[in-house]
């Protein structure tokens, strides 16, 4: 059973058509890769997927039950155990380290256990304008899996960082990912994210899956010009 | 640039030292308490707290669900109702009183000249205060962080635990401003029956000529004053959250049920507080001989129009001069001494003007007492919009100006005046509501036989039939709409980056 299942998604913003019917499956455990060009619909199907837009078409499945059909949403965002990592990691500046994960789950034990696992447990008292960035996006990550999730959404998480954070954050989603069955969607622009991380890579653009699969078949048959341009180092 | 930098330190010099010093000195020296023990200046006094403190509870609750409304759900138009609902600060808190006298039928009249009234006349005055400092930082919010509450837990606790607090400095911050504008408020509160503090000094300085009367009996307004001045920047600045429009927003609550309750709340805001006493007005004064009361008009219309415009212009031009001029420590100076005069009561302010400016007969006795006063309590405004600004102004442009050699005139005029320029005309317009419509501090302070349009509502009202009122009330709002939009549109603000304010 797929843990995301996409089938015709359309989403249009002020009338331009920004989803064009996106088919899509994800399996339990996977990293998917999701790559684009700018405005190719990358974070607008990250958002779709965590129900935090309206698609106009199409079905959107979480763990085999329904949750969006057409514009109609079924099961509502904080219903759908999913985390999410934004770009700008969107911490709440009022609020303490440990408050963060306060506000997700309220068993102090596991609070503890995860800030502990993240290296925060320090800093519980500090909040965000307080930490380094590297704090700060550990404490993205902790609060994301506060919830328990099943599927963690990343939108482009590595972006704003020098190399030697990416390559620590590359590290800490891989220590993750082992320790339990998450599946992980993420966008990125950086083909070596794609390399180092991804078990399948879709490539969207202009509102389409142009191809999906393994790095390594979509290197040797690119579908498209613009797929080897985009996974080329 | 040092000329303009020295004239800009004289004007703040001459602005804001003298009533102050005059003030601090005043109290220091000949204070006396015997006004405690005077039974009426007591009941108007706890008149003036109960009052101010009943207005800003309410418009803090009604300020509330508006905002979330406009600002939190996808309701139609919101930006329009928004607008709409600034409207009730064109009016004087007067006009609003005059005119629900007019519509409230016989037996429920009673209670318009009550207390109860009063709060009701306040709260549907000063509301946007509240409400428009909130309805901003509500669309600055950054959308993701009110989408990872969503992931997270349901639309109401992201709202109380993640969204109010982001807006809470804003929230104290409009709920100060609608206290101090309530406590000092004189003219619906005389038209009422219901003595208040300000009405109160008003006649021990203007009907018996008492100054150190009026200065004993301000005490209490000034210690207000003082502890709102004081509690603003832990409270109102702790997170130093400026305001930005966003757009596309975070969006909290999109059900059917609450668009419709809100819907018929923001429809009954907008018909008390708006259309039916601006209507009632409208009825009422070309009922009567609106002639005759446009020709009254005219010199204080007139008056009005040179004073604040020149007051406005006075203080958006040197707040706005400053900012390149001066370093940030004495931005903190004048920023400091702007916010005590703007926090301290009007009425307070023009017993400290009096009480330094008397000794100078040209100032005492012309205009220029009146515009002090003005620059004085107002300046707060256009200095805080511009300092804003010039923080967000992009300083490398200005660095490769100077690079080319450019003087300090030729960048002023071409690198940054234009990128400010929709700021400038925010803090103008800002500053002229509020100083066109102010009663109280002119009533103490314009000149002899220079009244302006408030005050001669206010004073007119006594002795003349109530369409005459309301026709000069209708024609200061108009007034001021009309000055208002023509001063937006011709700085064009609304241009990206200068949204906020």
């Amino acid at each position: 059973m797929a843990v995301v299942l996409l089938k015709g998604v359309r989403k249009r913003f002020s009338g331009e058509e920004v989803l064009r019917g996106v088919d899509l499956s994800v399996s339990p455990g996977e990293i998917l890769a999701v790559i684009g060009l700018s405005g190719a619909g990358k974070s607008t199907l990250l958002r779709l997927i965590a129900g935090l837009e309206t698609p106009e078409a199409g079905e959107i499945h979480l763990y085999g039950k329904p949750a969006t059909r057409g514009s109609q949403i079924l099961l509502p965002p904080w219903e759908r155990k999913i985390g999410f990592i934004f770009q700008n990691l969107a911490l709440w500046e009022h609020l303490t380290v440990y408050e963060h994960l306060e506000f997700v789950n309220r068993e102090p034990a596991r609070i503890k256990e995860l800030l502990s696992f993240f290296e925060l447990w320090e800093l519980r008292k500090k909040r965000p304008p307080e930490l380094s960035g590297g704090q700060r996006q550990r404490l993205a990550i902790a609060r994301a899996l506060a919830q328990e999730p099943a599927l963690l959404l990343l939108d482009e998480p590595f972006s704003n960082l020098d190399m030697v954070r990416k390559k620590k954050f590359r590290q800490e989603l891989l220590r993750i990912r082992e320790r339990r069955e998450l599946t992980l969607i993420y966008v990125t622009h950086d083909p070596l994210d794609v390399k180092l991380l991804a078990d399948r890579v879709a490539v969207i653009h202009e509102g389409v899956i142009l191809q999906e699969g393994p790095l390594e078949t979509l290197l040797a048959a690119p579908a498209h010009p613009i797929v080897r341009e985009l996974l080329s180092f | 640039m040092r000329l303009w930098r020295l004239l800009a330190r004289v004007y703040f010099l001459l602005v804001f030292l003298p009533p102050l010093g005059a003030l601090f000195l005043a109290f220091g020296k000949t204070l006396s308490l015997t006004f405690l023990k005077d039974a009426i200046y007591l009941r108007a006094l706890s008149n003036t707290f109960i009052l101010a403190l009943g207005a800003t509870g309410l418009s803090v609750l009604l300020s509330l669900p508006l905002a979330t409304l406009l600002a939190k759900s996808r309701f139609p138009l919101a930006r329009l109702w928004a607008v709409l609902l600034a409207v009730p600060l064109l009016f004087l808190p007067y006009q609003t009183a005059l005119a629900w006298s007019f519509i409230l039928p016989a037996p429920v009249l009673k209670l318009l000249f009550s207390p109860w009234g009063v709060v009701f006349i306040f709260t549907i005055s000063f509301f946007p205060l509240v409400f428009w400092p909130l309805y901003l930082s509500f669309l600055s919010i950054p959308r993701e962080a009110e989408e990872s509450g969503l992931l997270l837990a349901p639309p109401l606790k992201v709202f109380t635990r993640v969204t109010l607090p982001y807006a809470k400095p804003y929230l104290l911050g409009g709920a100060g401003l609608c206290f101090i504008f309530s406590f000092t408020e004189i003219g619906a509160p005389t038209y009422l029956g219901v003595p208040v503090i300000g009405s109160e000094i008003l006649t021990r300085f203007a009907a018996f000529y008492d100054l150190q009367g009026a200065l004993n009996a301000s005490l209490p307004l000034a210690i207000t004053g003082l502890l709102f001045f004081l509690l603003e920047r832990p409270f109102v600045k702790r997170w130093e959250i400026a305001p930005r429009w966003r757009d596309p927003r975070g969006l909290l609550f999109e059900s059917r049920p609450f668009f419709l309750l809100g819907g018929l709340f923001l429809g009954v805001t907008l018909l008390v507080a708006v259309f039916l006493p601006l209507s009632v007005l409208a009825f009422k004064a070309f009922s009567g001989d609106f002639w005759s009361v446009l020709t009254r008009a005219k010199s204080p219309l007139l008056r009005t129009f040179l004073y604040t415009g020149g007051a406005a212009i006075l203080a958006g031009g040197v707040a706005l001069v400053s900012q390149p001029l001066f370093k940030e420590r004495e931005k903190d100076l004048w920023d400091t001494l702007a916010l005590l005069a703007f926090f301290l009561p009007s009425v307070v302010l023009a017993v400290g003007l009096i009480y330094f400016w008397g000794r100078f007969p040209l100032v005492y006795s012309s205009w220029v007492l009146l515009l002090l006063g003005l620059l004085c309590h107002f300046g707060f405004l256009t200095q805080r919009l511009l300092r804003e600004a010039w923080r967000r102004f992009d300083k490398g442009g200005l660095e490769a100006a100077y690079l080319a050699g450019r003087g300090f005139n030729a960048i002023f005029r071409r690198i940054i005046l234009p990128p400010l320029s929709p700021w400038f005309g925010y803090a103008l317009a800002i500053f002229f509501i509020f100083a066109a419509n102010e009663m109280t501090l002119s009533s103490l302070l314009y000149p002899p036989g220079g009244a302006t349009l408030a005050v001669t509502i206010y004073t007119l009202s006594v002795n003349n039939p109530l369409s005459v009122s309301a026709g000069l009330c209708l024609l200061n709002t108009l007034f001021i709409l009309v000055v208002v939009s023509l001063l937006l549109c011709l700085l064009r603000p609304g241009a990206d980056g200068s949204r906020s304010a």
